[in-house]
């Protein structure tokens, strides 16, 4: 079973994610917690594409999600001319980041956290993030 | 969709959802805090890291005079958010 749809780079966009999303648990039958979980990635990787990708090319981003027998998978599909591979990102250095109290730079770490698997691909000029979790 | 109420002078509700979407509204309520704060966010289901920055740039700005922000009702959901941050190193959850 898969569910795809394409949605605009900006952030008011992320509504538009959630509902589309929210359909496709109700499909699927994923439970609360996960829902939460997997919502909260697909923000933070949907977030880190248009604030980071400024490809001339980059146009919508598509979120597909498809249920296996008892994983969900959901990627997530930007035009990239340099891709930024989010598995090889470098670990937050926590003693660092809290004794000067930064802010930001937590997402990706949120995302390999929640989710049991995080890949990434880059083929014809797309990079695809795609996040795996077991239910 | 974030909805914030104030409780009192220095107590404040977040009720919903706080995605990147809320970031401004958010950060636009936390500027008029002058002092210690406390936040009560039993309504509260959902952060993602730019609400997390909200917070964290509010507490910063708080800490340069001696005050802080204070997280009080958090869920479990929420407060597994903070755990995986370490962010429940820094604000007080009470």
């Amino acid at each position: 079973m898969i569910s795809k749809r394409r949605f605009e780079r900006n952030t008011d966009e992320l509504q538009h994610i959630f509902h589309f999303l929210k359909l496709s648990w109700e499909e699927f039958q994923v439970d609360g917690d996960d829902q939460l979980e997997m919502e909260l990635s697909v923000e933070e990787i949907f977030m880190n594409m248009i604030r980071h990708n400024h490809s001339a090319l980059a146009k919508q981003i598509e979120v597909t999600v498809e249920k296996k027998e008892r994983e969900i998978a959901l990627s997530l599909s930007d035009h990239e001319e340099v891709p930024f591979d989010i598995t090889k990102a470098k670990e937050v250095d926590f003693e660092e980041y809290i004794k000067k109290v930064k802010s930001g730079g937590l997402g990706i770490h949120l995302v390999k956290k929640l989710m049991d698997e995080v890949k990434f691909e880059h083929r014809l000029g797309v990079s695809t993030v795609t996040i795996i979790k077991h239910i | 969709m974030l909805t914030i109420e104030q409780v009192s002078e220095n107590e404040l509700k977040f009720i919903g959802r706080f995605d990147a979407s809320q970031h401004d509204k958010a950060a636009d309520e936390l500027l008029h805090q002058k002092v210690t704060v406390t936040i009560d966010m039993e309504g509260l289901v959902y952060i993602s890291s730019m609400g997390l920055s909200v917070l964290v740039n509010t507490y910063k700005r708080l800490n340069e005079t001696g005050h802080t922000v204070k997280l009080k009702n958090v869920n479990s959901h929420v407060r597994d958010v903070f755990k995986y941050t370490r962010l429940d190193q820094i604000f007080e959850l009470i």
